[in-house]
């Protein structure tokens, strides 16, 4: 509402001081120091390749990374590897954070169930799911299915013990509050047990997607016919160093996307609470 | 008690006790607590902290159960939750992800009311309240007068004929709350509707009040009732009525003994668990 209000304008001596830089906007300039960044690391290395203080066949050379990554993307299986993998990733993540809240939901509407569960859950959460892995793999085949499981089993139990901690923690004097103007337990549940648990499960959902991620591309990693994971690994076998890069630059790019998708997507739901 | 009073009581409460079993301790709030609420009244409940006064309206609005005792509503005995008593508890506990207007609907919505049309019913209200133009705000939007008003609009809305209030004002300045106190009866006069209302504030108490109840030191038991024979309507003035200091006084009294006594259990229990 304080609409029109805005710090004081600097004056006097620091606005003299003030040089032309640091009038141009913030972000833009945040911007730049990245740039610079990124091309000062490349370039040390582009240069470290060419003056022989590391190997090009060892460790990969930047600009040879550059031509073979645009050759990957515009005549090889990039594309249709990065596809792969984002499909397998976003099926293991929206069918994880579904079934695993709703388990969690189910929890709170059984207590005795949560009774039963319990170590089991913790049990669970304690183990890498990575290591289900060849059991996975042997059961579902080296297709799809398996990334998609790997990715699910990862990020299930996470949004599962979220959601039922999350009940844990539900104000009772709502609950009361509830009880007293006649509610039924489907109403508390509704008006009160979802709306609360929500946001701390979407506030895990980053988290949520980089476990997909990581669930898909191990999958792939260890026996599959496309994918990223599939990508780097068979390029690395073949000693074809610049191209594992070209693999893992793609892999971090689209990681940093799907999280900021996911940041936006978080926002948004979240807008109640910016104060 | 003559029997013919009884039924002009709205809300008689018959020797009620309550245990709380916890940690290994046991609790004893209530014990034997007596007391009536006249048809159309507003009486006040006043008492040390920790002496059962929640827990009383807690029963009274059949959330819990007490370890005896019987309630009657309208002279009949009532076991559980009824569509009877609108019960506003001690925090305000509006829904943070509600804005206001979704939050005094609240009552309505869980009773079957459509959201349209509760929210219709709700917006005719709002002026009354002092809300008007933060329909669609969020209560952290809201200061806390307001909030409290929000919290009450959602508790009247619900048009029960017994209110049950718990210190609805406790958390305001002294400023805004003897503004709340005056707007709360203009909104009762106005209803027809049985108050019983808690407070620590002596003066809240005689200022709205046509009976104050006054309980002891736990385990809670009502310890007198004193009966506020001021005229309405009440406004400021009524603060100095001599009738009014006097009773100020008289009930000054009677609560600084059981508040005395309270924070000498309190201390006794802090020096037991050292
Ligand atoms: N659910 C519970 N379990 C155990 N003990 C409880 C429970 N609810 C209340 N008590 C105890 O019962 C006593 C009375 O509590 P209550 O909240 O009714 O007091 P109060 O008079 O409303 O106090 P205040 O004026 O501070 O609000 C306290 O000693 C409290 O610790
Ligand atoms: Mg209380």
């Amino acid at each position: 509402m304080a609409t029109g209000l805005r710090p004081l304008e600097v004056t006097g001596k620091r606005a003299a001081r003030s040089r032309s830089w640091t009038r141009v906007p913030a972000t833009l300039r945040v911007n730049a120091w990245r740039v610079l960044l990124l091309a000062v690391i490349f370039s040390a290395w582009e240069a470290a390749v060419n003056q022989g203080s590391i190997s090009a066949q060892f460790v990969g050379k930047p600009s040879i990374i550059a031509r073979q990554w645009v050759d990957v993307a515009l005549h090889g299986t990039l594309f249709y590897d990065t596809w792969v993998t984002l499909t397998e990733t976003f099926a293991g993540f929206g069918s994880g954070i579904l079934i695993g809240a709703a388990c969690g939901f189910l929890m709170w509407w059984w207590p005795g169930l949560a009774r039963v569960l319990d170590p089991f859950l913790v049990m669970l959460n304690s183990t890498p799911r990575i290591a289900l892995a060849p059991v996975i793999i042997i059961v579902l085949g080296i297709g799809f299915n398996s990334k998609w499981a790997l990715s699910f089993a990862n990020v299930v139990i996470v949004a599962w013990l979220t959601v039922y901690e999350g009940t844990k923690v539900v104000d009772r004097d709502l609950v009361t509050l509830m009880r007293a103007l006649n509610a039924s337990r489907w109403q508390i549940f509704t008006k009160i047990v979802y709306p609360t648990v929500l946001p701390t499960l979407i506030s895990t959902f980053k988290i949520c997607i980089g476990f997909a991620l990581i669930g898909a591309v191990v999958g792939e990693f260890i026996s599959a016919k496309a994918g990223l994971g599939h990508f780097i690994w068979k390029s690395g076998s073949i000693y074809e160093l610049n191209l594992v890069w070209a693999g893992i630059f793609t892999l971090m790019i689209v990681s940093f996307l799907v999280y900021l998708v996911i940041d936006r997507f978080e926002r948004a739901l979240l807008s109640w609470r910016r104060s | 008690m003559p029997i013919v009073e009884n039924h002009r009581a709205k809300l008689r409460l018959e020797r009620i006790g309550m245990e709380f079993e916890g940690a290994g301790a046991r609790v004893v709030a209530l014990a034997d607590v007596t007391m009536e609420v006249r048809e159309n009244s507003f009486v006040s409940i006043v008492g040390p902290s920790g002496c059962g006064k929640s827990t009383l309206f807690s029963i009274a609005a059949g959330i819990i159960e007490p370890s005896y005792g019987e309630v009657y509503l309208d002279g009949k005995r009532v076991e559980r939750r009824t569509e009877y008593v609108s019960y506003m508890l001690q925090k305000d506990l509006l829904l943070p992800w509600r804005m206001i207007l979704d939050n005094v609907i609240l009552g309505l919505e869980i009773g079957g009311v459509p959201k349209r049309e509760a929210r219709e019913r709700a917006r005719a209200l709002f002026g009354r309240y002092g809300l008007q133009g933060f329909e669609n705000h969020y209560p952290h939007q809201l200061s806390g007068g307001m909030r409290q008003r929000a919290a009450l609009m959602r508790t009247l809305l619900l048009d029960r004929p017994l209110v049950l209030l718990d210190e609805p004002f406790g958390a305001l300045d002294a400023l805004t709350r003897s503004l709340m106190q005056e707007w709360l009866l203009q909104i009762w006069e106005g209803s027809q509707r049985t108050v019983v209302f808690i407070t620590h504030d002596i003066e809240e108490a005689i200022f709205l009040s046509d009976q104050i109840y006054v309980m002891s030191a736990r385990p809670g038991h009502m310890k007198a009732r004193v009966d506020v024979n001021l005229p309405r309507p009440r406004s400021i003035a009524s603060h100095t009525d001599a009738r009014f200091v006097a009773l100020k006084d008289h009930l000054l009294h009677l609560v600084r003994e059981e508040s005395l006594r309270a924070f000498e259990q309190q201390g006794s229990g802090v020096f037991a668990g050292a």
